[in-house]
């Protein structure tokens, strides 16, 4: 049956992309954007079959490394948006070992300074930590690269056996 | 429908009026007992929603009393260092202002909540139950 509503046409939409070899996302320095990149990843790793645990545990470490962009990069620490930021890119991709082992790597780039947080000082400083904390116990490997134009952060999932067929 | 007070933003809800697909994204429902104050915490715990939760944990400090603190996550889909650094302070708050036997959290011991929890060590330090009856029914825990 074709689609009969605009919504009806944007899931048939998605879900035609859904299944793409990439994932790209060029998101907004704005506090909603995590929570597209974490429904967007799910969607991209479910289609290519990835476990729910993993699925969980990326969609974990993709949110700690696009908010680490939006409130360290660009300064954003209350709910808010700033439309004259460069926008925060994610982009996926699944690599296939020579064993047939896949695993997903994503990388997460923005154009911000890197700035401390605002209340590093605070009682709560100490739990400040936790976004690197949870990166590095989600996946296989943290790279980040930090220059004077912006910080890229890559993420390396864990490999996974290849799909059944 | 009007939100209730914890529900407000702590910038006054300005952009929730302007872009209410954001409200969506997490509900906390406080409910008042003679023994206890129940937050019900329903969604995404993440950068964008914490400080609405933290808001909500502040009322409920502000008008507990002796009673217990219970903090529902049942039924929170998503839990992200903005939330776990949330439930932290909340902790140093009860800890300072009130007594760390008061504040009582209710989680699923499954994925995906638990996990994030785990990862930093809150688990060592929040009073953890698997549902709100228990962590009602709980004595004295010192």
């Amino acid at each position: 049956m074709p689609p009969s509503s605009d919504q009806d046409r944007r899931l048939e939409h998605d879900r035609s992309r859904a299944a793409e070899a990439t994932l790209q996302l060029v998101l907004d320095v704005d506090w909603v954007s995590p929570s597209i990149a974490r429904d967007r990843l799910r969607r991209w790793l479910t289609a290519h079959r990835w476990s729910p645990a993993h699925v969980d545990d990326l969609v974990l470490a993709l949110n700690e490394a696009v908010s680490n962009s939006i409130e360290h990069g660009h300064g954003l620490t209350a709910p808010t948006r700033d439309d004259s930021a460069q926008p925060v890119e994610v982009h996926g991709r699944v690599v296939t070992e020579s064993d047939g082992a896949r695993h997903v790597e994503l990388t997460v780039r923005d154009r911000g300074s890197w700035r401390a947080p605002a209340d590093a000082h605070s009682s709560a400083g100490s739990s400040r930590g936790h976004g690197v904390t949870i990166m590095r116990a989600c996946v296989e490997e943290v790279t980040v690269d930090r220059t004077d134009d912006g910080t890229t952060v890559v993420l390396r999932s864990r490999s996974v056996p290849p799909p059944l067929t | 429908m009007k939100p209730a007070s914890d529900e407000r933003t702590p910038d006054g809800g300005e952009y929730l009026a302007a872009r209410p697909d954001r409200e969506q994204l997490l509900s906390v429902r406080s409910t008042d007992r003679d023994d206890a104050v129940v937050l019900t915490v329903e969604g995404d715990v993440d950068g964008l929603t914490a400080p609405r939760l933290g808001t909500a944990l502040a009322s409920a400090f502000n008008r507990l009393g002796g009673r217990l603190l219970v903090v529902d996550l049942s039924r929170v889909v998503f839990l992200g260092s903005s939330g776990l650094r949330t439930l932290h302070e909340s902790a140093l708050v009860a800890a300072r202002e009130h007594d760390l036997d008061q504040l009582r959290i209710v989680v699923d011991h499954t994925r995906p909540v638990i996990r994030p929890i785990e990862i930093v060590g809150l688990d060592q330090v929040l009073a953890l139950f698997n549902t709100v009856s228990d962590a009602l029914a709980a004595g004295d825990l010192r």
